[in-house]
């Protein structure tokens, strides 16, 4: 969280205004973005792409996943309805191992928006979407829910005997 | 027991997704392929929870690649299975092989 403030407090000047517009996924995505064009060899082109990246989100010529932190209000018709479900997304991002949280949740949104929505629609995409985060989180976490509900049974059993 | 013949089934098709993805394979693609060969739903979860396993064995490797925007600038972590990975997955389906007793059989020794 506070490399993601770190990463947005390096906008360059005159650009801050941009991310006024963007909801706190919207700013998640675009520090995600900041890290990946920062990480380049050469600084100057990276300040380059990063300038470019920005002024492309202020005119609404970026992707719309990167856009899908736009208020709603503020997006094209074309693109409502194919919103990756946020709270399953928090949810992933809360409850995942580091090590897999950002390519499983890229994953699930590449599929979403390229694959299940375009066949079936956004209603089963949503479905789907959720279904997976339900999925992931027990297949990832099972040894860990696991504990969760020994120490559950636990303390039922403690509060029954004493 | 080696490793190669604790392999599980699960485990043997992920290797083989990875087998015929080549070193294209990341998360979705490998889900979409094992999907495809198990002929039902599989998530994304246990695809990494599965390939997690396999890299500590040693028959798999992985390395972070380029994000792009169709996911939200997010990078993919693009896996490869090893020459160990395909001797395993060799010396499993050798077993299972030797081990496979044709239905008609049973049925006459029945």
């Amino acid at each position: 969280m506070t490399h993601e403030r770190a990463m947005l407090n390096s906008v360059p000047s005159g650009h801050e205004h941009i991310l006024d517009r963007l909801s706190v996924s919207g700013r998640q995505r675009v520090a995600l973005i900041l890290r990946q064009l920062a990480a380049s060899d050469e600084p100057e082109r990276a300040r380059q792409s990063i300038e470019c990246f920005l002024l492309e989100l202020e005119a609404g010529l970026t992707t719309p996943q990167v856009t899908m932190g736009v208020r709603r209000s503020d997006e094209p018709a074309s693109r409502r309805g194919i919103r990756v479900p946020e709270f399953g997304e928090k949810l992933l991002h809360l409850l995942l191992p580091k090590e897999t949280r950002e390519y499983l949740i890229g994953d699930l949104e590449e599929e979403m928006h390229t694959i299940i929505h375009p066949k079936f629609g956004p209603r089963f995409a949503k479905s789907w979407y959720w279904t997976q985060v339900v999925l992931s989180i027990l297949s990832l976490r099972a040894r860990f829910l696991g504990l969760g509900v020994l120490a559950l049974l636990a303390l039922a059993v403690r509060s029954l005997l004493f | 027991m080696g490793k190669e013949e604790r392999l599980q089934q699960f485990e043997r098709v992920v290797l083989q997704a990875l087998l015929q993805l080549g070193g294209d394979a990341y998360g979705m693609t490998i889900r979409r392929e094992v999907a495809r060969r198990n002929q039902r739903m599989v998530s994304i979860g246990s695809i990494y929870a599965t390939l997690a396993r396999l890299q500590q064995c040693g028959l798999v490797t992985s390395h972070p690649a380029a994000a792009s925007p169709e996911r939200g600038g997010r990078r993919r972590r693009c896996f490869r299975i090893q020459a160990s990975g395909v001797r395993a997955l060799h010396a499993a389906n050798a077993a299972t092989k030797a081990t496979w007793i044709p239905v008609a059989m049973v049925g006459a020794q029945a």
